[in-house]
């Protein structure tokens, strides 16, 4: 285990590094990483919280929200889609919207929520709906790294769609956040290969 | 074994064929029934690949009819709603089963729940871990006793939210419509592994499947298999077995090989009765020719007939030269076996073949052998050849005459003939007649001849001849004629003998001159002048304990004949030594004449023998010899002679005047006495020619300084007849009979000292 001292903004804070392998060693993107723990400071979400449809997919494949949080579904293709989750997180249906048209759905559960379209089977994307103040998702080196974390005893807690086992399942550890002291925790997870949509039709 | 050629040809006609067939079937068998094999082989492969690709194309549909199903909008939220709604995701799924018409459908929930129709069977385990490690999405299933083509396909919300698995299941007709791709009548079988035995599944024969339930995989040698292992979703061992029956694969060869037996069958039987027929048109011939060949042993000569072109035919042909070849070479031979070479009569033996067919009426039938006078001398003068043209025409002029058989030549100068007579005094007639007309003259090669013959015949079948051939009777008939001079003469048995114990006399005569059953009688002879018996003359004497007396003219010629003359010889001089010295004992010292055979003379034998009793008073013996006697060999006789008279043995010529008389021999030979011959005496009378003849023979005697002596005395008018002509010395009858020694003596006794000339004899 690697671990890196960060300099942070925030006075008793610091940045927790996350670094996600799958096993043999390729850095694993779209990973879900938390850290949860008792904060003093309003949640930051990283970026917008919508999910684009363009191009016949979804943008971005994995969003992260705080529970409560509404997402919106921009139709940025000229087809309509049928946006759908059948998730008993946060079951919703947005029935054929047009072009240009955005919906919302508010989550209001925590857990995951798989999102389709019915009638485009390869678009799929998947919202992850936590308590964690911090959070944040693996670019493409499958590093997350979460600024601001108050200093104190945290649970990182990672998740992939794609992982092996239980979807609700996840990674957890529980490390200590001093002030002004960045963390970088290194974490493997297996994962499935995507499922291959016969698009034949 | 098979002694006819027709058997053995068609034997080996039909065996080769046979045998050919036997070949065929031989190399056909393995090769017909390796491609029959192989071909049923090559079926079962092509329907096994079929069975890959139908696999395929089941999947293929199968993976299409699920993944329409599993991407329905309503059936993915009924199956999102699972857990939480599990009687509205059945109810889904039945459905979804009914819709897409498989044999089963089962949905596997992420977490490892399985939604299926209540009457539907439990899934494995295995199948279930697998699914959920991603390992399978399809391949044959077996759920209790069936087994199933199943396809898992995932059922997205986008994300994998559980599996639909539906299935078809691989059943009997499945199993027929497979075996139905081959043109051959396969099996197909669908067995899964099930611990230690294999279960069958499914089969395309029409047989309920519980019959075969615990199926063991058929033994290789019963049937051609071809086994597939098919891919499995739970890890079952599932196969596939393709059967072919060996049985069933060599069928359609097994009937073409009937085929081959009964065609095979059928050809032998024709080329059997083919094989019999041609070898009787072979044989039939053969046996012709072969049955020809026994009627030639027989001596039937008679051509075969058999007009075939050819080689037989040829052979038929040539047969039929050789036996015309061979009927006329023995018609030679036999003509030449028949007949003289040299005057083409009939030889003996036809003339004994001839007397074996003749028959007559009445009278008897008689055996007449001619014999030529002369002949040797006849040869000599006028050459071997004309003196068988002589026979020859003598043969036609008997042929002329009433003959039973055609006149044979037995012998250089003997013709036989066989004629027919009442009796033997007509016999003699008729032979008489035969030869006077046979002696004419006749010309032969340009000469006259004349000829003259004698004959001697024999009846044909004689009673009292007993096993003697009538020819042979015949011509000894002839010897006898010739000995007596006579022109004709019938058989004499009694002169003849008994040849068949005289070829015994011999021996006999040995073993009675050993026994002393042989002995000398003695016949004195009587002095004219003086009255006295001055010597006896020592005769032979043999009582044969069988035949009674045997006459000293039968065993004393068989004796020179033979050559135990010589024995006798012997004996008789040493006898007569002994009874001389008897005789001299009893003061009746005497000479003792012996008779010497005329064959012995000039034998070195008897000089010989002469010596050895030189010693022993042969002196006192007299050698009666023969006038005729040294004619055989005058010089070597006179030789002889000579020297017994310088040993002083008195020589006495015996029987003179009755035969040849050489005056020059006479006057040669150192003797001391004449004999004359009896035949002088015959018929005497005091005056006439006899008695002339007989005194001049005594004077010629006297003359030569020889004592004369007279035998056969057998009147007193001879005896004196023969006193007045001065003959010295009388024996015979009138004076005594010859006598043994005792009586010899007693007589001697009584009338040594008679003086005067009335002598007593025995009237």
């Amino acid at each position: 285990m690697l671990v890196c001292l960060c300099a942070s903004g925030t006075a008793f804070a610091a940045t927790v590094q996350v670094e996600v392998r799958t096993p043999n060693g390729e850095p694993l993107a779209n990973a879900v990483v938390t850290v949860s723990g008792p904060s003093s400071s309003p949640i930051a979400t990283p970026g917008k919280l919508a999910i684009e449809q363009k191009n016949l997919q979804f943008h971005p494949y994995v969003l992260v929200v705080p529970r409560g949080a509404s997402v919106a579904f921009p139709n940025l293709d000229q087809t309509r889609h049928h946006v759908y989750s059948f998730s008993p997180t946060g079951p919703f249906e947005l029935k054929l919207f047009a072009s240009g048209e955005t919906r919302s759905v508010k989550f209001d559960k925590v857990g995951t929520i798989a999102v389709g379209c019915n009638i485009h089977d390869q678009m799929s994307a998947f919202i992850r709906v936590t308590d964690a103040p911090w959070m944040a998702i693996t670019d493409a080196n499958g590093v997350a790294a979460i600024p601001d974390v108050e200093a104190g005893s945290r649970v990182i807690e990672v998740w992939h769609p794609l992982q092996s086992g239980s979807q609700d399942a996840s990674l957890k550890r529980n490390v200590t956040v001093t002030a002004n002291a960045g963390i970088l925790q290194s974490f493997e997870l297996a994962v499935r290969k995507p499922l291959k949509i016969h698009s034949h039709y | 074994m098979f002694t006819r050629l027709r058997t053995r040809l068609t034997l080996f006609y039909g065996g080769l064929f046979g045998l050919a067939l036997a070949f065929i079937a031989a190399f056909l068998y393995p090769m017909v029934s390796a491609q029959a094999l192989k071909s049923a082989k090559g079926q079962l492969e092509a329907t096994s690949k079929a069975f890959e690709r139908i696999e395929a194309l089941q999947t293929h549909q199968l993976r299409e009819s699920a993944g329409i199903s599993a991407t329905d909008f309503g059936f993915r939220s009924a199956v999102a709603m699972a857990e939480i709604d599990p009687v509205t995701a059945r109810t889904a799924l039945a459905n979804l089963h009914r819709r897409i018409g498989v044999d089963i459908a089962y949905l596997i929930l992420p977490n490892g729940v399985v939604v299926s129709e209540p009457s539907a069977a439990e899934l494995p385990p295995e199948l279930i871990a697998k699914l959920m490690a991603d390992e399978t999405d399809h391949g044959a299933l077996v759920l209790e006793r069936s087994a199933y083509r199943a396809v898992a396909a995932p059922v997205l919300a986008p994300d994998n939210i559980g599996w639909l698995l539906v299935g078809a299941r691989l059943d009997d007709a499945q199993m027929r419509s497979l075996a139905s791709l081959t043109a051959i009548p396969i099996e197909a079988e669908l067995l899964v592994h099930r611990g230690s035995s294999w279960m069958l599944t499914a089969r395309s024969a029409e047989k309920r499947v519980e019959d075969v339930d615990q199926k063991a995989r058929a033994p290789e040698n019963d049937a051609i298999i071809e086994d597939r292992q098919v891919a499995s979703m739970d890890g079952n061992d599932i196969r596939l077995q393709l059967s072919f029956p060996i049985a069933v694969a060599l069928a359609p060869m097994m009937s073409l090989l009937g085929i081959l037996l009964a065609t095979g069958l059928v050809g032998l039987a024709i080329l059997g009765v083919a094989a019999w027929f041609l070898a009787r048109s072979i044989t039939r011939p053969i046996a012709v020719l072969e049955a020809a060949t026994r009627r030639i042993e027989d001596g039937d000569y008679s051509p075969v007939q058999i007009q075939s072109r050819d080689e037989i035919g040829r052979l038929a042909r040539g047969f039929n030269m050789m036996v015309n070849t061979i009927e006329e070479r023995t018609r030679t031979i036999t003509h030449q076996a028949l007949h003289d070479r040299e005057t083409d009569l009939p030889n003996r033996q036809h003339f004994e073949r001839a007397l074996h067919e003749v028959v007559v009426e009445s009278g008897y039938i008689y055996v007449g052998a001619i014999g030529i006078d002369r002949y040797s001398q006849i040869r000599d003068a006028i050459g071997y050849s004309n003196a068988a043209s002589l026979v020859a025409a003598l043969g036609g002029r008997l042929r002329e005459r009433q003959m039973l058989a055609a006149p044979a030549r037995l012998s250089g100068d003997i013709i036989g003939i066989a004629f027919v007579a009442r009796s033997e005094a007509e016999a003699v007639l008729w032979l008489g007649e035969t030869v006077t007309a046979l002696e004419l003259p006749l010309e032969v090669g340009r000469q006259r001849i004349d000829i003259t013959a004698k004959a001697g015949f024999a009846r044909l079948s004689e009673p009292s001849a007993g096993g003697q051939n009538p020819i042979d009777r015949a011509s000894i008939a002839l010897d006898q004629a010739r000995k007596a001079h006579r022109k004709i003469a019938a058989f004499d048995a009694d002169a003849y003998g008994d040849p068949v114990a005289n070829l015994s006399l011999m021996g006999d005569m040995l073993r009675a001159l050993a026994s002393g059953s042989i002995f000398l009688v003695h016949q004195p002879k009587l002095n004219l002048r003086t009255g006295e018996y001055d010597g006896v003359e020592a005769l032979v004497r043999w009582p044969h304990p069988e035949r009674g007396h045997i006459r000293p003219d039968i065993f004393v010629p068989m004796a020179e004949e033979t050559g135990h003359i010589r024995e006798l010889t012997e004996w008789v001089l040493a006898q007569a030594l002994k009874d001389q010295a008897t005789l001299a004992a009893a003061g009746l010292s005497m000479r003792v004449s012996v008779n010497i055979s005329g064959r012995l003379l000039g034998d070195p034998w008897l000089e010989q023998m002469v010596d050895r009793l030189a010693g022993k008073g042969l002196d006192k013996l007299c050698f009666e010899i023969t006038e005729t006697a040294v004619m055989n060999d005058p010089d070597r006789a006179m030789t002889q002679l000579r020297l017994f008279a310088e040993k002083g043995i008195p020589i006495s010529i015996d029987d003179y005047g009755a035969g040849l008389s050489s005056l020059a021999y006479l006057k040669m030979m150192p003797a001391q006495e004449l004999k004359i011959d009896r035949g002088l005496l015959a018929g005497l009378t005091a005056n006439g020619r006899d008695t002339f003849l007989l005194r001049s023979t005594i004077d010629l005697g006297h003359g030569l300084g020889m004592k004369v002596v007279a035998e056969g005395v057998e009147d007193t008018q001879a005896l004196a007849i023969l006193q007045g002509l001065g003959c010295d010395l009388a024996q015979g009858y009138l004076i005594s009979r010859p006598v043994p020694l005792p009586d010899l003596i007693r007589f001697l006794k009584e009338n040594t000292h008679q003086t005067n000339h009335s002598l007593r004899v025995s009237q």
